[in-house]
């Protein structure tokens, strides 16, 4: 059977036309936004938890766009993907790709495997620290290295409370 | 007979007062309600009568407003201006030097709004310049802040253009 074309009542965001999304850059997206989501609903240690491990895999799907734009296989084997750690290698030696936010981005990706991997509760004020960094590393990424604006892709209200002021 | 019995019913800002009986018993009632809650009852007279009973109610403009009442007096819209204006709510109204993102979570509580991360919107606030982290840190090494003199001010501009 069909499937209609649109969800009743709902229009899906405004995003520039013209170009195809890549899968990979599409999802990064959505767990973006659905992390920032978390991240502004409260400051519970629940949404914290969830906000950050949203946005460390934005982050790790980011970095495999840009292996996958350099030419370079997101593959270790038929059945693997690699993983943060190799995307960072890759981007470093082989497309001269530099990541100055590189220092905070690990700590946030330490703080989601305690998270994934045990039972930490993320404060309010890490979290924030985390995201904050975060936002600020993705919109440079998406910039200079993806040559997309992430305001053309997240809410205008996350990114406002976010982002500095131009 | 039945017609003897009055009921009367005064509502007006959180004060309520209800009372059933005859004429007497509902004057007594009146004038103890107007005793316990008139700062300074007045005897004044127009024309040789009363002043009507309404003009008598307690003055309840000096009553503390709620937070929610207070909240919704800006009008502000987005999170990181209501924690704003609950910060200037604590300092001001409900006399706290300083406060913490615990308070603005009871204050969203309170005042029946849907939450958000207080903890970022301080933050925002102090990047915005209208928050500051406070000098007496709070109990349990929980961050204390207070609002900057912009802060209150910007608060203050919005309630007086409203009620402009």
């Amino acid at each position: 059977m069909a499937k209609k074309a649109s969800a009743a009542g709902k229009s899906p965001p405004k995003r520039k036309t013209g170009s195809v999304l890549s899968p990979l850059f599409r999802s990064a997206l959505e767990v973006l936004e659905h992390g920032i989501w978390h991240f502004f609903r409260s400051d519970t240690s629940i949404d914290m938890k969830f906000a950050l491990l949203h946005v460390d895999q934005a982050i790790e799907l980011l970095l495999k766009e840009r292996v996958r734009r350099g030419g370079k296989s997101i593959y270790k084997n038929p059945k693997e993907t690699i993983n943060i750690w190799s995307a960072y290698t890759i981007l470093e030696n082989d497309l001269a790709c530099t990541i100055p936010e590189k220092p905070d981005l690990e700590l946030l990706h330490e703080e989601r495997n305690n998270i994934q991997h045990k039972y930490s509760n993320p404060s309010a004020e890490d979290a924030a620290f985390h995201v904050n960094q975060a936002i600020l590393f993705i919109d440079r990424f998406c910039r200079d290295e993806l040559k997309v604006d992430l305001h053309d892709h997240l809410p205008a209200e996350y990114l406002d409370e976010l982002l500095p002021k131009p | 007979m039945a017609g003897d019995r009055f009921r009367i019913r005064i509502s007006r800002s959180g004060l309520d007062f209800e009372a059933e009986g005859d004429r007497k018993f509902i004057q007594e009632m009146i004038a103890k309600f107007l005793g316990e809650n008139t700062p300074a009852p007045r005897e004044k007279a127009v024309g040789g009568r009363a002043e009507p009973t309404h003009h008598e109610l307690p003055d309840v403009s000096s009553k503390k407003q709620s937070v929610g009442e207070f909240v919704r007096t800006t009008a502000f819209k987005r999170h990181v201006d209501v924690v704003l204006a609950f910060g200037y709510y604590l300092e001001k109204m409900a006399g706290l030097t300083s406060f913490t993102a615990a308070d603005i979570n009871t204050c969203y509580y309170e005042a029946k709004l849907e939450s958000s991360n207080s903890s970022q919107m301080l933050i925002n606030n102090i990047k915005r310049g209208l928050a500051m982290e406070a000098k007496d840190q709070g109990k349990k090494g929980k961050r204390s802040y207070t609002l900057t003199r912009s802060g209150e001010q910007k608060v203050e501009e919005v309630i007086r253009d409203n009620n402009a």
